[in-house]
C-alpha cells in the first residue's frame, strides 16, 4: 500500500518519508521478562504482513484470476515498469540510457542518420556547434573595440593567472629597443671594470672584518669588568682551586674521617695478597707415616742422648760442611735453628690464622725429617715475625681488632638504630657481651698456649680439635656435675656435640663420659650430691667426670699428670684439664714401641705407670704400627685390641674398680674400633657368648646349688663392665647389630630371669637396668625388662605389712627405715665387693638402692612418655611409688622422692590419656552419601540450537522441523488464497448482482415510465384529465 | 543402623523409631534476593556479574555492585557440600531472585565448582526454565511458580536471618529448641547489601554480632545442625 502510494505520488529529490504507522496494523508483544540488552522490537508485522500479503495477491492471484477466462492479455513490457525498486527518475534515466545505447550501437537494419558520415552532430545549448563557430565569427566582426578587450584580458591574466606562467608574453605597448644591462649580463666588460669591482669587494670585506673585531673587543672588556666586580665581591674565591691542586682529590679537612678511612682502606686493598691455595690435605697414610717418622726421630735422639752424644754436635755435624763460613752464614744458621725449634713447638700447621701467610703451608711438614725444617717458607715466617710492624700492618691489626673508624661508625649507627627502635642494649647486657667476648678470646689464647706448651704434640693435626673436644667434655661434665638430675638426659646429647667435631674418636669419648656419668648417677644419683661435695661416693663421681675429660685431653697431648684419686678441690674442671705436667714416668718411655704380642708384654710396658702414661703408650704403639704403614700391621693392631680388652677385663675385676684407668682404656679401645671393626665385633661376640653360657649354666642349676663359685646368677662385675664397654664401642641405635642385639638380649635375660637373692644382686640389677635403659633410649626403643626389674626391686622396699609386703623383702633392714641416710649408691666402690660384705647389710645401701630405683623410674618415665601405652606400662610402677610415698617408717627424703616421682609419672599418665583419641564407630563414618547428579547444560547455550550429540539425527530433526514449518506455511497460504479468491468472487458476484439489479430497475423504470406515458397520453404520467377531474 | 545378623528378624523397635525420626529430620534453605539475571551482552546471553559486565551495566544505568551472582554460587556450594546435605537431611532448596524468579534446586544436584560454569548453567536454566541431569531423568533445577510458601511443608518453622534483627541467638541452642517434629526453614539473603524484604517468615533472628557472608552463615547453620544430628 505504501509503495503504491509512493508510486501514485512520486516525490523527487528525497526519499519517501516513512509513513505513519497504521495503529491497526501494530501489535505489541507482551514482554514477560525485561531482559537487559535485548532489543525490544516493539511491534510485530503480523497484521501488516497480512495486508501486505493481500496486496501481493491482488497483484498476482487476482490478475491471474481475472485473466482466467480471457483469451489474451496486455503485457506491459516497458523497461522497469514492473520493477518496484526503481524510482520514477531512475526509471526514466535508464530508459534514456537504453535508448542511447541502442542508437549508438546501431541496428543492422538501421538507416544512416541525417549526417552522411555517421558522425553525431555536436551541439551547444541546443544549437549545433557548427552554427556556433559561425556565430563567433560574426560576434568578432561586429565587436569593434579589439584593443580594449585585449587589455582587459591581459590584466585579468596578470591578476588571476600568475602573469600567464612560463610563456613570455609580449607587452603590446613596449618596444624591443628598451633593453637594460641586466637584461643582457653576457655583455663583455673591460678589464679595468672587473678589477675595480674586485677591489671594491675586498675593501668591503675588510671593513666588515674590522667592525667585527671591534665589537668583540668591547664585549671582552665588558666581561672582564664584570668578573673584576665579582672578584671584588669576594664570593668567587671559593670557586677556584689553588694552582697545582688536583681535580680528583678533595681539599683536606673537607671530608669526614670515616670517608678518609674508607679511601685509605680502598687504596690499601691493592696491596692485599690474594688468598693462596694451601697445600693439599694429607691422606690418612701420610699422616700416619709422618707421625711414625717423628716418633722414630725422637727415639733416635733419645738413644743418642742416652749414649751421651749431645744434640748440638749433631747439628754441628749437619752444618759442618759450611762451618768455615764467617759471621753472616753462622748467624743465619743459628737463626734457622731457632726458627726450627720455634716451628716445632709452635702452632700446628692447620691453624687457620695463618691463611694469609704465604709460607705457612709448609709448616705441616715440620713433623717429618730434619730437612723439612729448613724450608724457605719457614724462613719467611720467621723473618716476618722478627720485623717490626709497618704502619700498614699496624692498621691491619687495628682493623682486625675492630678499631677501624668504619667499624666504629657502623657500631655508632647500629646503636642509634637500636635506640630508635627501643632495642638499646642495657648496660648489663653490654657488659655480659663484653665478658663473653673476653672469655672467648681468653679461651682461644688458652688453646694456643696449651698447644704451644705441649712438648711433642705440636705437630699433630688433630690436636686443636681434640683440645676443643676436651673442653666441651669438661663443659658437659661440669653440667652433669651441677645438675645430676639431668644426667640421664645428657646421655643422648653428647652425640650431637661430638658430631660437630666430626671425629669418631671424640664422639665415642664424649659418649662415654656422658653415659658413664649417667650410669653412675642412675646407680646412686650421686651427681646430685656431688655439688655439695660431701661424702666419699660423691667425690668418687666427681673424679670420675674429671677423669673423663682428662682422658680426652690425654689422648691429644701426651704429658698429663694424673690427679690422685679422692681429691676434689673447688677448682673448675676447665682449669684442671690444663694441668699438663710432664710426669716422671713419661720420661723413660721409649718413643717407638713395637706392638706387644701377649698380655704379659703389655703388662710389662704399662704396669705401674700412670693413666696418662698408659694412654701415651697406647698412642705410640698405634702410631708405630699404624695400619696404613705396613701389611702386617693390621694383625698387630688386632692382637693389640684383644690385649687391651683383656687388660680391661683384668682391671675390671679388681676391687675397688680403677675407673679412671678403665676410662683411659675405653678411650683407647674406642679409637681402635673404627680401624678393626670386624675384629672388635668378633672379640665382643666371643665375650658375649662366654657370658651367655655362664648365665645359662647358672640359670639351669637348681636354686639351692646356686651358691657355687659365683654365688649368684647375676654376672660378675667384670662382665658388667665389659657389657658397658661394648655398649660404648658399638652403636646402640642400630636396629640389628651383630654385637648390640645379642648384648641387649643377654641384658634383658639377666634382668628378667635372674633372681634377686642377695643385696649384691640389687647392685647388678640396677647397673644392668641403667645400661639397658640407656641403650633402649638412644635407639628410641622400649625395654620392658628394665622397667619390670626396677619396679620389682621397688616393690621389695615396701614395708612388709600383713599381705602387703614382698616375699623377698630383701631391702628391709632389721633396724627399720627411719635411720637411713639417703646417700647415693657408689658403684665403683661396691662392684667387686664380696657378697658377704657388711656394707650391703647397712641401711645406707638399702636407702641408696631405693633412691636409685626411684630415679631410674623417673628417667624411664621421661624417656618413654611418648609411648601410647604409657599409663598401662607404668601402672605397676606408679602404684608401687604411691604406696612407697605413703608408707610409714621411711626416711623423709626417700618418701619425698617417691612422692615426686609418683606425681611425675601420674602427670605423664594423665597427659597420655588426654591425648588419646576417642574411638569412633566405624559404621557412623561410613554412612552412604546421597547420590549426586550432574546437571546437563551447555557452556555456550544458544536458544534454538540443537545440542544433540548425534549430528545426523540433529540434522534430520532440523530438516523435519523445516518441512513442517513449510507445510504449515503452504497450507496457510492456500487457505488465505482461497479466502481471498472467495472474497473477490463474492465481490464480483455482488457487483454483478448490483449491476443486474440496476439494469432491471432501470428497465422497470423505463417500462413504468412508458406505461405511465402511455396512460397519460404522452404527458409523462401527468394525465390532465385526471388532474382536471 | 547395624544390620541384623540373619536378616530374618526385624530390626529393634528403638532402632526403627530412630530411623523413622531421622527420616523425618530435615532442613529447608531459601536463598532470598539472589542477583541472578541474564542479559543479552553482545550476541549471546550472559549471567550479569559486576566484574565482567561493569561497562555494560553502567551503560544501562545499573549499579554494578548489585550484580553478585557469586554470592549465590558460594552459598549453594556451602549448602550442597555440607555433610548435612550428603546425609540427606536437606529436604529442599529454593532460590528467589531479585527479578522474582523462583528456582527449585534438587538437593542432589552437584553444582558446578567453577563460577564460569555456574553462570553457564544459570543462563541455560533461565532460558529453558529447567535443567535435567546427565545421569538421570530428574529435573535438577526448575523454575517454579510462586509464591514460595506454596512449596513449604505445613509443619515448618520459618526463620529469616538478618543482622538487623533484635534477637541474637546462638545457633546450637536454637537448633535444640526446634522440636523434632518441625522442619526448620532458613531464609538467607544472597545479596551484597540490604536486608531481605519478605513477609512469609515467622521471625527474623541474628546469629552473630557481626554481619556474616551468606556462605559463612550457611556454614554455621549446617554445622549446628550436623552437631545436633550427630553427623560427623
Amino acid at each position: 500500500m505504501v509503495k503504491r502510494k509512493a508510486q501514485v505520488k512520486p516525490t523527487f529529490g528525497n526519499k519517501a518519508k516513512t509513513p505513519k504507522p497504521n495503529p491497526f496494523e501494530q501489535l505489541h508483544s507482551r514482554k514477560k521478562f525485561d531482559v537487559l540488552g535485548r532489543k525490544s522490537k516493539g511491534q510485530t508485522k503480523a497484521l501488516r504482513s497480512r495486508s501486505d500479503a493481500n496486496e501481493k495477491r491482488k497483484k498476482s492471484l487476482l490478475v491471474e484470476y481475472r485473466q482466467m477466462r480471457s483469451a489474451n492479455a496486455f503485457v506491459d513490457r516497458r523497461f522497469g515498469e514492473d520493477d518496484d525498486t526503481l524510482s520514477p527518475e531512475e526509471r526514466a534515466l535508464q530508459r534514456l540510457q537504453k535508448q542511447r545505447t541502442r542508437q549508438l550501437s546501431g541496428s543492422k537494419f538501421a538507416l544512416g542518420d541525417e549526417d552522411a558520415d555517421g558522425e553525431e552532430e555536436l551541439t551547444h545549448l541546443g544549437r549545433s556547434l557548427a552554427e556556433a563557430d559561425h556565430y563567433n565569427d560574426a560576434l568578432a566582426e561586429e565587436d569593434g573595440e579589439d584593443a580594449e578587450y585585449d587589455r582587459l584580458q591581459d590584466s585579468l591574466l596578470q591578476d588571476f593567472n600568475f602573469g600567464g606562467g612560463l610563456l613570455q608574453r609580449k607587452q603590446p605597448g613596449t618596444g624591443a629597443a628598451e633593453d637594460t644591462p641586466e637584461d643582457a649580463p653576457d655583455q663583455r666588460r673591460s678589464k679595468k671594470e672587473v678589477m675595480e669591482e674586485v677591489m671594491a669587494k675586498s675593501k668591503a670585506f675588510k671593513a666588515v672584518k674590522q667592525q667585527q673585531r671591534e665589537e668583540d673587543l668591547t664585549a671582552t672588556d665588558a666581561l672582564d669588568a664584570q668578573f673584576q666586580e665579582l672578584l671584588e665581591a669576594g664570593n668567587a674565591g671559593l670557586q677556584f682551586k689553588a694552582p697545582g691542586s688536583r681535580q680528583d682529590r678533595p681539599a683536606p679537612g673537607s671530608i669526614e674521617p670515616q670517608d678518609a678511612a674508607y679511601d685509605r682502606m680502598r687504596r690499601e686493598l691493592v696491596f692485599e695478597a690474594k688468598a693462596q691455595g694451601g697445600e693439599r690435605t694429607k691422606t690418612a697414610e701420610e699422616i700416619a707415616e709422618d707421625e711414625k717418622a717423628r716418633l722414630e726421630r725422637l727415639e733416635t735422639e733419645r738413644i743418642k742422648r742416652m749414649r751421651g752424644m749431645s744434640n748440638g754436635s749433631d747439628e754441628d755435624a749437619s752444618g759442618g760442611e759450611d762451618g768455615a763460613a764467617g759471621g753472616y752464614r753462622a748467624r743465619r744458621q743459628k737463626r734457622k735453628r731457632e726458627e726450627a725449634a720455634a716451628v716445632e713447638h709452635g702452632p700446628s700447621g692447620d691453624a687457620l690464622d695463618d691463611d694469609f701467610d704465604v709460607g705457612s703451608g709448609s709448616e705441616s711438614g715440620e713433623g717429618g725429617s730434619g730437612e723439612d725444617i729448613e724450608d724457605a717458607g719457614v724462613e719467611v715466617l720467621g723473618m716476618k715475625a722478627a720485623k717490626p710492624m709497618t704502619k700498614l700492618e699496624a692498621r691491619r691489626a687495628a682493623r682486625a681488632a675492630g678499631d677501624h673508624p668504619l667499624a666504629a661508625g657502623l657500631r655508632a649507627a647500629s646503636a642509634k638504630l637500636l635506640q630508635k627502635h627501643g632495642l638499646a642494649p642495657t648496660a648489663q647486657s653490654l657488659q655480659d657481651l663484653e665478658a663473653a667476648g673476653e672469655d672467648e678470646s681468653g679461651s682461644r689464647e688458652d688453646d694456643d698456649d696449651s698447644s704451644g706448651d705441649s712438648e711433642d704434640g705440636s705437630g699433630e693435626d688433630l690436636e686443636a680439635s681434640e683440645e676443643d673436644v676436651s673442653k666441651q667434655q669438661v663443659h658437659s661434665a661440669s653440667q652433669a656435675h651441677q645438675s645430676g638430675h639431668d644426667s640421664f638426659k645428657k646421655a643422648g646429647k653428647p652425640k650431637l656435640e661430638a658430631k660437630a667435631n666430626g671425629h669418631v674418636k671424640e664422639k665415642v669419648a664424649a659418649d662415654e663420659s656422658a653415659s658413664e656419668s649417667a650410669g653412675s648417677s642412675g646407680g646412686g644419683r650421686s651427681s646430685e650430691e656431688g655439688a655439695t661435695g660431701s661424702g666419699d661416693s660423691s667425690d668418687e663421681e666427681d673424679i670420675d667426670i674429671v677423669e673423663d675429660s682428662k682422658v680426652a685431653a690425654a689422648a691429644s697431648s701426651g704429658a698429663q699428670d694424673e690427679k690422685p684419686d679422692g681429691i676434689s678441690d673447688g677448682v673448675p674442671e676447665a682449669k684442671r684439664v690444663k694441668i699438663i705436667g710432664s710426669g716422671d714416668d713419661m720420661k723413660d718411655l721409649t718413643f717407638s714401641i713395637p706392638a706387644p704380642e701377649t698380655h704379659k708384654d703389655f703388662l710389662r710396658l704399662v704396669d705401674g705407670r700412670s693413666n696418662a702414661a698408659l694412654a701415651e703408650v697406647v698412642r705410640r704403639i698405634r702410631a708405630c704400627n699404624a695400619i696404613p704403614l705396613a701389611a702386617g700391621n693390621r694383625r698387630k693392631i688386632q692382637v693389640f685390641f684383644g690385649i687391651l680388652v683383656q687388660h680391661f677385663a683384668m682391671l675390671a675385676s679388681q676391687h675397688p674398680v680403677p675407673t679412671s684407668r678403665l676410662d683411659v682404656l675405653t678411650a683407647a679401645l674406642a679409637s681402635i674400633v673404627p680401624e678393626v671393626p670386624f675384629y672388635a665385633a668378633t672379640v665382643a661376640r666371643a665375650r658375649l657368648t662366654q657370658l651367655h653360657e655362664l648365665l645359662s649354666t647358672a640359670l639351669n642349676k637348681p636354686v639351692a646349688a646356686i651358691e657355687g663359685p659365683l654365688g649368684t646368677c647375676w654376672p660378675p662385675a667384670r662382665h658388667l663392665l665389659l657389657l658397658q664397654l661394648w655398649s660404648l664401642l658399638f652403636p646402640a641405635s642400630d636396629r640389628r647389630h651383630q654385637v648390640m642385639t645379642p648384648l641387649a638380649v643377654t641384658v634383658g635375660r639377666c634382668l628378667s630371669l635372674c633372681p634377686l637373692h642377695r643385696p649384691a644382686d640389687i647392685l647388678s640389677a640396677i647397673f644392668l637396668a641403667g645400661l639397658h635403659t640407656t641403650m633402649a633410649c638412644s635407639a628410641k626403643r622400649y625395654a620392658p625388662e628394665a622397667l619390670t626389674c626396677v619396679t620389682r626391686l621397688l616393690t621389695t622396699a615396701l614395708p612388709s605389712g600383713p599381705g602387703k609386703g614382698h616375699p623377698q623383702s630383701l631391702l628391709i633392714p632389721h633396724e627399720g627405715w627411719t635411720g637411713l641416710s639417703s646417700a647415693p649408691l657408689s658403684l665403683p666402690a661396691l662392684l667387686n665387693s664380696p657378697a658377704g660384705d657388711p656394707l650391703f647389710q647397712e641401711s645406707a645401701f638399702c636407702g641408696a638402692a631405693t633412691r636409685a630405683a626411684i630415679g631410674m623410674i623417673e628417667h624411664m618415665a621421661t624417656s618413654w612418655s611418648h609411648l601410647p601405652a604409657f599409663p598401662e606400662l607404668f601402672q605397676q610402677a606408679l602404684s608401687t611409688l604411691q604406696s612407697l610415698s605413703c608408707s610409714q617408717g621411711l626416711p623423709q627424703e626417700l618418701q619425698a622422692a617417691a612422692c615426686n616421682a609418683a606425681a611425675e609419672v601420674e602427670a605423664k599418665c594423665n597427659v597420655c590419656v588426654a591425648t588419646r583419641k576417642p574411638l569412633i564407630r566405624y559404621s557412623v563414618t561410613q554412612q552412604p552419601a546421597v547420590k549426586q547428579y550432574t546437571p546437563r547444560f551447555e557452556e555456550d547455550f544458544a536458544r534454538n540450537k540443537d545440542y544433540d550429540p548425534d549430528r545426523e539425527r540433529a540434522q534430520q530433526k532440523r530438516l523435519q522441523k523445516e518441512v513442517n514449518r513449510e507445510k504449515r506455511g503452504a497450507m496457510r497460504e492456500l487457505r488465505r488464497d482461497a479466502a481471498f479468491l472467495g472474497e473477490e468472487r463474492d465481490k464480483e458476484r455482488q457487483a454483478h448482482k448490483a449491476e443486474r439489479k440496476g439494469v432491471v430497475r432501470r428497465n422497470n423504470a423505463f417500462l413504468q415510465q412508458q406505461e405511465a406515458d402511455f396512460k397519460s397520453g404522452g404527458q409523462g404520467g401527468m394525465w390532465k384529465r385526471k388532474s382536471k377531474k | 543402623m547395624t544390620p541384623t545378623v540373619s536378616g530374618l528378624e526385624p530390626p529393634e523397635e528403638k532402632q526403627e523409631a530412630a530411623e523413622a525420626l531421622s527420616r523425618k529430620q530435615g532442613v529447608i534453605f531459601v536463598l532470598e534476593n539472589a542477583s541472578l539475571e541474564t542479559a543479552k551482552v553482545g550476541k549471546d546471553f550472559k549471567l550479569l556479574n559486576c566484574d565482567d559486565h561493569a561497562q555494560f551495566l553502567k551503560r544501562h544505568g545499573k549499579d554494578p555492585a548489585d550484580y553478585r551472582p557469586d554470592i549465590a554460587h558460594q552459598a549453594l556450594l556451602a549448602i550442597l557440600d555440607s555433610p548435612l546435605a550428603k546425609a540427606g537431611k536437606l529436604k529442599a532448596l529454593y532460590i528467589h531472585t531479585r527479578k522474582n524468579v523462583l528456582i527449585e534446586v534438587n538437593p542432589q544436584v552437584r553444582i558446578p565448582r567453577t563460577f564460569k560454569r555456574f553462570c553457564g548453567l544459570l543462563v541455560q536454566l533461565l532460558q529453558k526454565l529447567s535443567i535435567r541431569a546427565t545421569n538421570g531423568p530428574d529435573k535438577l533445577l526448575k523454575v517454579i511458580k510462586g509464591p514460595i510458601t506454596k512449596h513449604f511443608p505445613l509443619n515448618a518453622e520459618r526463620v529469616g536471618l538478618s543482622h538487623k534483627s533484635a534477637e541474637i541467638v546462638t545457633l546450637p541452642e536454637y537448633v535444640k529448641s526446634v522440636s523434632e517434629e518441625r522442619i526448620p526453614i532458613f531464609v538467607v539473603g544472597a545479596m551484597a547489601h540490604g536486608k531481605i524484604d519478605i513477609t512469609y517468615v515467622d521471625k527474623f533472628m541474628s546469629i552473630s554480632q557481626y554481619p556474616l557472608s551468606a556462605a559463612y552463615c550457611i556454614g554455621r547453620i549446617t554445622n549446628a545442625l550436623e552437631q545436633h544430628w550427630n553427623i560427623i
